[in-house]
C-alpha cells in the first residue's frame, strides 16, 4: 500500500475564522516531518483533517491516491496521538492497549510492554490516578506500539519531563530503522526535535511559509556579525530580523541564502556570517508583521 | 478487522458489568420485600411487572452515557463513524435483547418454582414489547448525548424535547397492561400487542436513523 500524502488547496473555517488556508503539500511516505507553528498556527486543525476527525471545509486530501475520509482501510493505518484529558478514564495502560490491539493492525503489545518498562509507567494503575506527565508517556507508547504507516504526535509529549522526552525522541529513531514509516511530529520545541525531522513544514497563520529539507531549510538563514554601518550595507535589499548592539558592533538576522557573492561581500566589509539554526528560522520567519512566505 | 464486532464487544462488556449490577439490586430488592420479611406491595404480580420501569429507566441512562463516551474514541482508534455507529447499535440491541430475556427468564423461573403470579400473556408479545421499549429508551438517551456532541447545547436541548416526546409516546404505546393501552387500538389484546410492537419498531427505526445522520460526519475534538 501507498502512503504518500497529498494535500491540495485545503481549507478549514470555523464559522467566521480561517483554521488553514488554501494548503497544499505533498508528503511522500516514510520520512519524519516536523510540523512547526506556533500556538493557534493550525498545526492541529491540519492533523485533524488528515486523521479524518473532521472534513476540510474545501480541498482534496488523499493518502496513497484515495480519500482516508470514512476509508475503512485507510482510518485503521493513521495513528493521531495528542495529549488526552484522562481524569474519567478508569482502565489502567494495560488495559488500553489490549484495547487499542484490537483496531490497531500492526499494535506490537510486546514493545509497548518494553516501553512500558522504558519509561518506568505503572502499568496496573488506573489513567486517572497517573501525573500528567505519565499520562503523556502512556498516550506516546499507544502511539509508536500502534506502528501505524502514519504515525502522527500532536505535542502529545509536552507534558513529560526532558529525561522522557529524550527516550522518547530515542525510541522514534530506533522504530523508525525497525520499521520505516510516516512520522508527523508537531511542536514549537523546535530546538530540542530538530535533529529528528527530515524535512520541516512552518505553519503560521493557517498557511504554510514553509516546506523543505531541514538541511535546505537551516541554510535560508544566516547571523551577520560587524560594524553596524557595514552590515546594513551587506543587509541591503535582504530580510532583516532583529538588531542586537553589543557596543560598536551589531548582530543581525537575515533570511537570505548566502551566495558565493554574497560570503566574498561580507568578508570584504570584515563580517562575519554564522548559520542559524531551526529554531531562529522559526522564531524570524512567523514574528510578528508580515509573513515571510517561501 | 472487524471493526463493528470489535466496536460492539468493547462497548458490550461495559453494558453487560452494568446490567449485572441492577439485576442483581434488582433481584435483591424483590427477594427482601416480595418474599422477604418485608412482604410490600411492589406495583406488579411478578419479576417481571417489577423490573420492566428500572429496566426502562437504566437503558434510558446507559444510553445517554454510551451517546456521549463510545463513538469518538472508536473514531480516535481509526474506526469510520459508520462502523462505529453500526458497533453502538449492535451493542445497543444485545444489551435491550439480554435484559429482555434475562427478566423474561427470572420471571418464568419464579412462576415455576415458587408459583407466585403469572407472566403477562401473551408471553412473546410481553417479552417483545419490553425489547422494544427497552430499545426505544437506549436510542433516546443516545441521541440526547450524540445531539450535545454533534450541534451544542442548542442541539441538546433540541434533542432532550424529541427525545421526551418519543419516550411519552412509546410509553403509552407499549404498554404490557391492556386496560391502560391506547384506546385507538383494536380491542383483542393480541392485536392491540402487534400493532404497538409495530409502531414502536418504526418508531426505533426513525431513532437510528436520526443517530446515523447526526454522527455521519460529526468532528471529533482533540482537546
Amino acid at each position: 500500500m501507498n502512503f504518500d500524502i497529498s494535500m491540495e488547496e485545503v481549507n478549514v473555517t470555523y464559522r467566521k475564522s480561517e483554521a488553514l488556508k488554501d494548503i497544499d503539500l505533498i508528503l511522500p511516505a516514510a520520512k519524519i516531518y516536523g510540523l512547526i507553528g506556533r500556538n493557534g498556527a493550525g498545526k492541529s486543525t491540519l492533523l485533524s483533517v488528515l486523521a479524518s476527525f473532521r472534513r476540510p471545509t474545501s480541498g482534496n486530501i488523499t493518502i496513497g491516491g484515495a480519500d482516508p475520509y470514512e476509508n475503512e482501510i485507510l482510518m485503521s493505518h493513521i495513528s493521531f496521538s495528542y495529549e488526552k484529558d484522562y481524569s474519567e478514564e478508569t482502565r489502567s495502560i494495560r488495559a488500553m492497549m489490549k484495547s487499542t490491539k484490537k483496531f490497531r493492525p500492526y499494535f506490537d503489545t510486546t514493545y509497548a510492554e518494553e516501553l512500558v518498562e522504558r519509561f518506568g509507567l505503572p502499568a496496573k494503575k488506573p489513567m486517572k490516578k497517573l501525573s500528567k506527565g505519565m499520562q503523556s508517556i502512556a498516550t506516546v507508547i499507544i502511539g509508536l506500539a500502534s506502528r501505524a504507516p502514519i504515525t502522527i504526535f500532536d505535542e502529545s509529549y509536552s507534558g513529560m519531563d526532558a529525561p522522557a522526552r529524550e527516550i522518547f525522541y530515542e525510541e522514534i529513531l530506533k522504530d523508525f530503522e525497525r520499521h520505516p514509516r510516516t512520522f508527523i511530529l508537531s511542536t514549537h520545541l523546535v530546538s530540542e526535535m530538530d535533529h529528528l525531522f527530515e524535512e520541516v513544514i512552518f505553519l503560521h497563520e493557517g498557511k504554510v511559509i514553509l516546506r523543505d529539507s531541514t538541511d535546505h531549510a537551516i541554510e535560508r538563514g544566516v547571523f551577520v556579525t560587524g560594524r553596524k554601518e557595514n552590515v546594513h550595507q551587506w543587509m541591503e535589499g535582504k530580510h532583516a530580523g532583529e538588531e542586537k548592539r553589543y557596543g560598536p558592533t551589531v548582530t543581525t538576522f537575515a533570511l537570505h541564502t548566502p551566495s558565493q557573492e554574497d560570503k566574498k561581500h561580507a568578508a570584504q566589509l570584515g563580517l562575519e556570517l554564522s548559520s542559524a539554526s531551526l529554531q531562529d528560522l522559526f522564531i524570524h520567519m512567523t514574528k510578528e508583521g508580515p509573513s515571510h512566505e517561501q | 478487522m472487524n471493526n463493528k464486532g470489535n466496536v460492539a464487544k468493547e462497548i458490550s462488556s461495559m453494558h453487560f458489568q452494568w446490567a449485572g449490577w441492577l439485576l442483581g439490586i434488582l433481584l435483591m430488592i424483590y427477594a427482601i420485600f416480595k418474599w422477604g420479611i418485608l412482604p410490600i406491595y411492589l406495583g406488579g404480580e411478578t419479576f417481571f411487572h417489577f423490573a420492566y420501569e428500572p429496566a426502562r429507566i437504566f437503558s434510558l441512562v446507559i444510553g445517554i452515557i454510551s451517546g456521549g463516551t463510545m463513538f469518538s474514541p472508536f473514531v480516535r482508534l481509526g474506526t469510520t463513524r459508520k462502523s462505529t455507529y453500526a458497533g453502538n447499535i449492535i451493542a445497543a440491541f444485545t444489551i435491550t435483547a439480554c435484559l429482555a430475556i434475562t427478566i423474561s427468564i427470572i420471571s418464568a423461573a419464579e412462576s415455576f418454582l415458587l408459583g407466585s403470579g403469572g407472566f403477562p400473556e401473551p408471553w412473546a408479545l410481553a417479552i417483545l414489547t419490553l425489547f422494544v421499549h427497552i430499545f426505544i429508551n437506549y436510542m433516546a438517551g443516545w441521541m440526547i448525548t450524540a445531539g450535545y456532541l454533534r450541534f451544542g447545547g442548542i442541539g441538546m436541548t433540541v434533542f432532550i424535547l424529541t427525545a421526551l416526546a418519543i419516550t411519552i409516546f412509546s410509553d403509552g404505546l407499549l404498554n404490557i397492561d391492556a386496560d391502560t393501552s391506547p384506546s385507538f387500538l383494536p380491542d383483542t389484546l393480541a392485536y392491540r400487542g402487534i400493532i404497538a410492537i409495530f409502531a414502536g419498531s418504526v418508531l426505533l427505526a426513525v431513532l437510528i436513523w436520526i443517530g446515523r445522520r447526526t454522527t455521519a460526519h460529526m468532528p471529533i475534538k482533540i482537546k
